[in-house]
């Protein structure tokens, strides 16, 4: 069962950006999605959601996005529980589909997402200009959406996650579908985001960048984290400690092969 | 006003201007002779329609049959049916989804999801309320036929009625979806309701086939006393002082409905859009790798495949071939129960409408809609066309591929038609071999001239899809018209039998092979059409 939120316990003490605890998701069929996953998320911290396809990567950012609702666990984002208001307005999301209005040009999707958060309409005019600018776009905003490219439309997403204060950054596969100057801004613009001390939580394929730029990892397969650190630790796990010029595909590769060796310890944290 | 509505509106007017204005644009990119035609079909539909009332009247006078009684069981057939299809549809679907930009930006966001889903509602309270307004205002001549003695006070109060139910309805869908315990009394219901549907519908092909005249002993039934006071319920009903206290009374209901959907979770709501709306958006835009990616996804939801594996071992004319037996095969128990409702409704002219030509058009017009039916997977075909046109197939192959599966089928349905008629007709066994040899002929043109609408209403997409749509039929109905005039003919010139059905046979050939050639010589000139 879903653990009851006492509505006087809204908010906690606890400001850390993100704590999952025993987060499951258990589909209608029985579709296990995820499984008592636990991980936290620390300020200026980039975590890299790492796992094959129906691992259950996408499902756990829409469980913290409250866009599906969990069968157990308890999610807090900032010290609120998911789905508040206050959690909502501390969270950027960036889905993996880019899905925009047709009816609305770029600038009026971030004209509505700024007000949807309330940012002050200087400022937030400020930032338009300006994300539009740095990724490319600064002679479409006049346009709506309905003869965009997948790549175009998931920039307009990206610009709509950056425009806000958001203090913790939930995205999915990011770096599909966009060309290298674009995959160059969102790299930036993440590191920028950690610099000032904002947690990015996101969910990718192309492990050499989630290398390149994550702070630590976490490794699922089948709805079940299996491993969980910095590349270091992961290293260590995968019993590479010796090899330093390891990378995390082969530290992926290896931690995931075992565990189909070794079925018996699957759901175990490692 | 609340912020979080005043943003909601913004978002909502914004949109609908905008929509306006690409309407707008599309009427001008139409050009003067599109506008022109457009014009002159609708006004060609107009004046039809106006025409129809009397047509009603002229029926009515010379038919038999009670009218009133027949059209009030029907309402109350309609009213029941409305009742049990929003209770079990709430089983697999909620009364609307959320669109993909909603969920990807509107819930994500600040703003209360309440408020969301209570503006969604609100909007398909009003689509509701439109949609039984132009029904009603379309249907009033044939009411006032009908119910001669309808004043125009009972039509509207009628149709605030209506609406109200339908809002009623609407909330309850969305109650039962998001109640697992009504979820599971649902099955119950529509498993209760299908098995005696099935039931009733052998019982009565049973009794026919053994009582020709077991129709007609429900003509005087209709007319007894227990049948005559259903009938005068809506009647008393409407002439009761309480009609306001009843409007008032659905008014609370809508009230109490609204209440607790609004209170109610909308999780389950949110992760239903989450899989459809994506994919409607995805499909209008042609996006088919973001619908894979979501297909992928919703696999975990619905556990399993829906894209559709071209076996590795052939391709062309038989691949496709195989595709679209493989969808037919797996089609829902209520599409089946279609076919077989239509192939009743063919028997019942048969015995029952005596003016010949208007017996024949609704045999066509009932076996037209089945090959419409049959190629539903073809559309499909044509609006995925990344995915089937883009394997090594000829624009021929993919048409012929599904003419043959769905002339197939439509050809045994018309075959199991015969073959009732031959039980109940007992006529000879040459005749019954013509009939059936006609009938692949018959079930083949009416495939090619579906496919033809078909390709037809997709070719242009520039003019709005429901004038296309209503002009592709028109079309199909006119080539089906004009090959059924001969046999009919030579059939009205009292020819031997012989004569007449060898003579159907060779010119529904003839003419099958002429129209095949001209669809396929169009086709490698101008391609399948692409999605709009």
């Amino acid at each position: 069962m879903i653990k009851k939120q006492n509505p006087k316990d809204k908010f906690t003490k606890e400001r850390t950006p993100l704590i999952v605890e025993k987060l499951s998701k258990i589909y209608d069929d029985g579709t296990v999605a995820v499984k008592e996953l636990s991980f936290k998320l620390h300020d200026g911290e980039i975590l890299g959601l790492i796992g094959p396809n129906g691992a259950g990567k996408t499902t756990t950012l829409k469980c913290l996005m409250n866009l599906v609702e969990p069968s157990e666990g308890e999610i807090r984002i900032k010290g609120f529980p998911a789905g508040t208001r206050e959690a909502k307005a501390s969270i950027a999301y960036i889905p993996e589909i880019p899905i925009l209005y047709n009816d609305l040009t770029v600038r009026e999707h971030l004209k509505f997402v700024t007000m949807a958060y309330r940012v002050p309409e200087k400022k937030a005019l400020e930032r338009i200009d300006r994300l539009l600018k740095e990724f490319d776009l600064q002679n479409r905003g006049s346009e709506t959406p309905i003869h965009f490219s997948k790549g175009m439309r998931k920039k307009v997403s990206i610009i709509c996650a950056f425009v806000h204060n958001a203090q913790v950054f939930l995205i999915d596969e990011p770096f599909t579908g966009l060309e290298s100057r674009a995959v160059q801004t969102l790299k930036n613009s993440i590191l920028a985001a950690k610099e000032a001390g904002m947690s990015v939580l996101f969910s990718t394929h192309i492990l050499d960048m989630a290398e390149k730029i994550c702070d630590k990892f976490l490794i699922l397969q089948k709805g079940i984290k299996i491993a969980e650190g910095s590349l270091v630790e992961l290293r260590a796990l995968a019993g590479f400690q010796n090899r330093k010029k390891t990378t995390l595909e082969d530290i992926y590769i290896a931690l995931t092969e075992r565990i189909l060796r070794e079925p018996q310890t699957e759901g175990k944290d490692q | 006003m609340n912020t979080e509505i005043k943003i909601l509106f913004y978002l909502r007017l914004t949109q609908y201007r905008r929509m306006i204005k690409r309407w707008i644009n599309k009427l001008k990119s139409l050009g003067f002779i599109n506008l022109f035609y457009s014009a002159l079909f609708i006004g060609f539909i107009v004046a039809l329609y106006l025409s129809l009332p009397s047509y009603l009247e002229h029926f009515l006078e010379e038919s038999n049959y009670p009218i009133t009684i027949m059209a009030t069981m029907l309402l109350y057939t309609v009213f029941i049916y409305m009742v049990y299809s929003h209770f079990v549809k709430g089983i697999q679907y909620p009364p609307f989804y959320l669109p993909a930009g909603d969920v990807n930006l509107l819930l994500v966001s600040p703003i209360d999801s309440k408020y969301v889903f209570a503006a969604r509602l609100v909007k398909s309270y009003l689509s509701a309320g439109f949609g039984v307004g132009l029904i009603m205002l379309l249907s009033l001549p044939f009411i006032k036929i009908l119910m001669s003695d309808l004043s125009l006070r009972y039509a509207v109060i009628g149709w605030i009625e209506i609406w109200m139910l339908l809002i009623i309805l609407t909330n309850l869908q969305c109650i039962v979806f998001n109640s697992t315990a009504l979820k599971k009394v649902a099955r119950v219901v529509r498993l209760i309701v299908r098995l005696s549907i099935s039931a009733l519908l052998f019982w009565t092909l049973y009794r026919f086939l053994v009582d020709p005249g077991f129709f007609q002993d429900f003509t005087p039934a209709l007319s007894n006393e227990t049948f005559a006071n259903l009938v005068d319920i809506p009647q008393t009903f409407l002439n009761l002082p309480i009609l306001g206290l009843f409007v008032l009374l659905s008014f609370i209901s809508i009230l109490i409905t609204f209440a607790v959907i609004t209170k109610m979770k909308i999780e389950p709501l949110i992760e239903f859009s989450l899989f459809i709306s994506g994919a409607f958006d995805l499909l209008y835009s042609g996006d088919w790798e973001g619908l894979e990616i979501l297909s992928e996804q919703s696999k975990k939801k619905k556990g399993k495949r829906r894209w559709i594996n071209v076996p590795g071992y052939g391709f062309g004319t038989f691949a496709i071939t195989w595709k679209a037996a493989s969808t037919l095969v797996k089609q829902s128990l209520g599409i089946w129960l279609i076919y077989l409702g239509m192939l009743f409704g063919a028997l019942i002219s048969v015995f029952y409408i005596q003016t010949s030509w208007i017996r024949l058009a609704i045999i066509v017009c009932f076996f037209f809609s089945m090959g419409t039916q049959l190629l539903n997977s073809f559309q499909r075909d044509l609006r995925k066309p990344d995915f089937v046109q883009s394997l090594p197939l000829l624009p021929k192959e993919i048409i012929q591929g599904n003419m043959l599966v769905s002339g197939i089928l439509l050809c045994v349905l018309g075959w199991f038609f015969v073959s009732i008629l031959w039980l109940k007709y007992s006529f000879g066994v040459l005749e019954y071999l013509f009939l059936m040899s006609f009938v692949p002929v018959g079930s083949y043109l009416i495939i090619i001239c579906g496919v033809m609408a078909i390709l037809c209403y997709m070719s242009f997409p520039k003019i709005p899809g429901f004038i296309r749509k209503i002009s592709a039929n028109a079309l199909a109905y006119l080539i089906i018209g004009l090959l059924i005039l001969i046999p009919w003919f030579l059939y009205m010139h009292k020819l031997p039998f012989v004569f007449v059905w060898l003579s159907a046979i060779s010119f529904g050939i003839f003419e099958g092979f002429i129209l095949k050639r001209w669809l396929i010589h169009w086709i490698e000139r101008k391609g399948l059409p692409k999605n709009e």
